[in-house]
């Protein structure tokens, strides 16, 4: 059976230079070519390819945005023009990452070293890779599966973020929309100023709180201007407070 | 001519004429003429010579005005060092009792024709001395000022892109293998478009003609990496092409344009560069579509235009050059260019 692969490029030349060097090894197929992220996810659902190549700059989504929303995730070789940063992540968490331009030399390598790994395959960390390749896109929102579509929150909707075992929940006025990933993601990425992590599990947008009050257990409440009440934990509680004050 | 040389000049021409007003009243008195030469000489000679060494002494003071005292006990030494030595020198050269006498008794009279010269000397000095230590400073602060507008409009013409350098050079190693005559073509495009981009000076002024040629150059390379999406149209008036404009100005905000247009989107689009004249000023119109959903993705867009703004602020002065609107889906970029700036 041949090794199932998908290319992800916005750009045509840059696909087709890669068929042209999986077109010297005859145990890959290519599937499906994708020119966005999008058409990406699709792709990828409904073939479930063993490797994808795939561009970090792209129209809509992001390459690493795109990843996080497949569920079986396939190895994964990057392709990128220039991404200081990113190189460092890669090393760690992808099968290889090619440096555009490149050459069939380094291609093939790329190729000999997925066959070698593909026996058991290493699991990416997404989040060590967002918070490594600090991409300008990060922080400024937040990319979700929302009933088999995508949806992209702008940072400033969201209005806090709860802890939901593996999940987060992501509280808008719109909806509530779930994503695995863990609490402590979101209080590195986000802007300390504007989102408080005031409880185990809840990071609040301190914009959207109208005030705070005590609860008949003598809990302190922030009550928000949707109307919801989340509770405020000893820890949480002066620093919400420190950023109140400095903003005030 | 030099300052110091000047103030020495002028202190000696000065005290030669005081030296002639002494002599003149030292007529009315009975004695030798050629020791009321002597004394009259000396005396100014004296003064003259106090004064340079006043003058340069307070331009090597440290210029602290809530301090007077200093420059106030080192006046009052040179006024009386100069009468003392006045006396002393009249009375080596002039081997006469009686004159020497007449000295003595004069010696009120001649200590305050000395204060009031070396009090009007110093005065003097010290103008010449601000005039001049103020030129140099303005000039001073002129190139700095110079200097850092200079550096930033260096810094604030948009350097090549690293993204589009790596990706234009990917499409050319695909170009060899399917189009080799295409890839020569491009090679040659991104040559020049590059060679373009390296001229140095930041605030020379080019023909809208070569702007535009630099700029087909950006875009032909575009069309390569992004093939059927891009379509450009162009409309610019034929008496505009000998007009001036600052280099590089308008590719960053076609580059803009298609940053918003074509890398946010997977349609195709169609980017339309109209220039024309309107109130005797270049005007450079770009329009461009954009997708709204994608905004949050393209905050950093931004910078591109605020770095147009600013460099039309540092070469013109004005504010309100650089015009953005946003229509339902399209976005359009327009810049005003004076033309007898300069």
């Amino acid at each position: 059976m041949p090794i199932k692969v998908i290319i992800i490029d916005d750009e045509p030349l840059a696909r087709s230079i890669i068929i042209h060097y999986l077109s010297f090894h005859n145990e890959f197929e290519v599937i499906a070519e994708c020119g966005d992220g999008f058409e990406a996810v699709k792709a990828i659902t409904n073939h479930s390819p063993d490797l994808i190549f795939l561009d970090i700059q792209m129209p809509k989504i992001t390459g690493f945005e795109m990843i996080e929303l497949i569920e079986n995730r396939p190895s994964i070789i990057f392709t990128t023009a220039f991404d200081e940063y990113a190189i460092k992540a890669f090393d760690q968490n992808a099968i290889d990452y090619l440096l555009k331009p490149f050459n069939k030399d380094r291609f093939d390598r790329a190729i000999q070293k997925f066959l070698l790994i593909n026996q058991n395959p290493i699991p990416i960390k997404m989040e060590e890779i967002m918070i490594n390749t600090n991409h300008h896109e990060l922080g400024t929102r937040i990319v979700v599966k929302h009933l088999g579509n995508i949806k992209i929150i702008p940072i400033q909707e969201v209005i806090c973020i709860e802890a939901y075992d593996d999940y987060v929940k992501i509280h808008t006025d719109e909806n509530i929309f779930v994503k695995k990933r863990t609490m402590s993601f979101f209080e590195k990425i986000l802007n300390p100023l504007l989102f408080t992590r005031v409880h185990r599990s809840f990071i609040v947008q301190v914009n959207k709180i109208t005030k705070i009050e005590q609860n008949d257990k003598e809990i302190l409440m922030a009550v928000l201007k949707n109307g919801n009440r989340i509770p405020l934990s000893k820890t949480g509680y002066p620093k919400l407070k420190t950023v109140l004050e400095f903003k005030s | 001519m030099n300052v110091n040389l000047r103030v020495i000049v002028v202190f000696f021409v000065w005290c030669t004429l005081f030296a002639l007003v002494q002599f003149w009243l030292l007529l009315d008195f009975n004695c030798n003429t050629y020791f009321k030469i002597y004394d009259s000489l000396i005396s100014h000679f004296i003064i003259a010579f106090i004064s340079c060494g006043l003058y340069f002494i307070s331009k090597n003071l440290n210029p602290n005005y809530s301090r007077l005292f200093q420059p106030l006990a080192i006046l009052i030494i040179g006024i009386g060092s100069s009468y003392l030595l006045q006396k002393y020198i009249i009375s080596i050269v002039i081997d006469d009792s009686a004159y020497n006498l007449f000295v003595t008794q004069t010696s009120k009279l001649r200590l305050v024709f000395n204060t009031l010269l070396i009090i009007s000397a110093t005065l003097i000095g010290f103008v010449w001395n601000y005039k001049s230590n103020k030129q140099i400073e303005q000039q001073r602060l002129n190139d700095n000022e110079q200097l850092l507008k200079e550096a930033e409009l260096l810094n604030l013409r948009q350097q090549i892109q690293p993204h589009f350098l790596f990706n234009s050079l990917n499409s050319i190693s695909a170009l060899l293998l399917l189009n080799p005559n295409m890839a020569q073509k491009m090679i040659q495009e991104l040559a020049d478009f590059l060679r373009g981009t390296l001229k140095k000076d930041a605030s020379a002024l080019v023909t809208l003609k070569s702007e535009i040629n630099h700029l087909q150059l950006y875009l032909n390379i575009e069309k390569v990496r992004f093939e059927h999406r891009l379509t450009t149209v162009y409309d610019i008036d034929k008496n505009t092409e000998e007009l001036l404009l600052p280099s590089l100005l308008i590719q960053p905000i076609v580059e803009n344009a298609i940053k918003f247009g074509l890398y946010g989107t997977t349609e195709k689009i169609i980017l339309y560069i109209a220039v024309k004249i309107h109130l005797d000023m270049l005007m450079v119109k770009i329009t461009n579509p954009f997708d709204k959903d994608a905004m949050t993705q393209n905050k950093g867009a931004g910078f591109g235009l605020n770095s147009i703004s600013r460099r039309l602020y540092l070469l013109y002065g004005r504010h309100d050059l650089l015009k953005i609107s946003k229509e339902e889906n399209t976005f359009i970029t327009q810049i005003l260019i004076p033309q007898n700036a300069n």
